[in-house]
């Protein structure tokens, strides 16, 4: 399976979780997308929004502060102060 | 029967003192729970975070980052985290106790941030500046609260206000034990065991100086949402210790107070019985 685990961790202790196909991240110098087998890479991000979709088609928004986002052995880990489900 | 009454006055005013007992204990060890559910939901932000500044600064130069720096100054900013009020032990004492210590050894030119409600005067009596006193801290500091103490120490630091910036909490060892910890705050202790480097190819967007300042106060804010929940756990056990105890104390006093009732009513009831025998006695002499 071509899937990637994303982890969006506030820093008052929210968690969300779950596989994905790609996610697109609002990066400090612009959108960014990280798709499965990405190289390792860390990356400020600004105030926008992160969206993700599973490979079978489901999406997700959220309304993110500033962070930071760890990508390494397709694993996204997104580290925020605050976020907000878009529905 | 002015004795008797004294007596059972004082057990009725133990009983409620009792009954309060045992309701703060029940309120405390509510309170804990959710506090302590909250304090293991930040395990996960801050494993990850101090990890990723640790191979951050393994590979980067921490002198350009103004809250990793570090400074030759002898000024600290001791950030007393004491308890909302008392009723707790010797928790709050214990505290003042190590800043006291700390200030009479006489290497820093301290002053304080007071992060609680407790003990003004006995704070006062450091003899040393307090700078602001965060007073209105709920039960269970959330993200907002922690935040406001977090910029406001790192607007201190970033001034050059002072020069380090360390916590004064009682650290969460077990249910039955709390102990004082001071913890450095600012510059930050980017030192550590990280688990395994960062890869030579990572990719570093914009650039290493943006991620150590954007990390660092994402570090920040967690150490003092940390601190500020595993100070109010260890109050919170504290307290429940305490009221544990004054309940017990209870206990005892009320059952020392029916012996000594039960011994006067018998008194009394001698007595009663030894008057009408004497009354009898007379009648029947002058028949």
């Amino acid at each position: 399976m071509d899937s990637i685990c994303l982890i969006l961790a506030c820093s008052d202790g929210e968690r969300w979780e779950q596989t994905v196909g790609a996610v697109t991240l609002p990066g400090e110098l612009g959108s960014l997308g990280v798709l499965k087998n990405h190289a390792p890479m860390l990356c400020a991000l600004q105030e926008g929004t992160l969206s993700c979709r599973s490979e079978t088609g489901e999406s997700w928004r959220f309304r993110i502060s500033d962070g930071i986002a760890r990508v390494a052995d397709n694993e996204v880990t997104v580290l925020l102060r605050h976020m907000e489900a878009i529905k | 029967m002015a004795n008797m009454r004294a007596i059972r006055n004082r057990i009725k005013s133990i009983e409620t003192t009792r009954q309060i007992a045992r309701s703060m204990r029940m309120v405390a060890a509510s309170k804990l729970r959710r506090t302590q559910e909250n304090w293991q939901k930040l395990a996960y932000f801050t494993a990850v975070s101090r990890d990723t500044l640790q191979k951050l600064c393994a590979s980067a130069d921490i002198q350009r980052q103004p809250l990793l720096a570090r400074r030759e100054g002898k000024r600290l900013c001791l950030v007393l985290i004491v308890g909302s009020r008392g009723l707790c032990g010797a928790y709050n004492s214990a505290l003042v106790k190590q800043a006291q210590a700390r200030i009479a050894a006489g290497e820093e030119e301290v002053s304080l941030v007071v992060c609680g409600r407790w003990g003004r005067e006995q704070i006062a009596a450091l003899g040393v500046p307090v700078r602001r006193v965060f007073d209105t801290l709920s039960d269970t500091p959330d993200a907002a609260e922690a935040e406001a103490v977090a910029r406001y120490l790192e607007g201190l630091f970033l001034d050059g206000e002072t020069d380090r910036v360390e916590l004064l909490y009682e650290a969460y060892i077990s249910a039955l034990s709390q102990q004082p910890r001071f913890l450095p705050l600012l510059p930050m202790n980017a030192a550590g065991e990280a688990r395994g480097e960062s890869p030579r190819e990572t990719i570093y967007e914009p650039d290493k100086d943006t991620l150590l300042a954007r990390l660092s106060e994402l570090v920040l804010l967690n150490s003092v949402h940390t601190a500020l929940l595993e100070a109010k756990a260890s109050e919170h056990t504290a307290r429940m210790t305490a009221m544990s105890a004054a309940s017990d104390n209870t206990d005892e006093l009320i059952a020392k107070l029916s012996v000594q009732l039960n011994h006067a009513r018998q008194a009394a009831i001698t007595t009663e019985i030894a008057e009408i025998v004497g009354g009898s006695h007379v009648l029947n002499q002058t028949d």
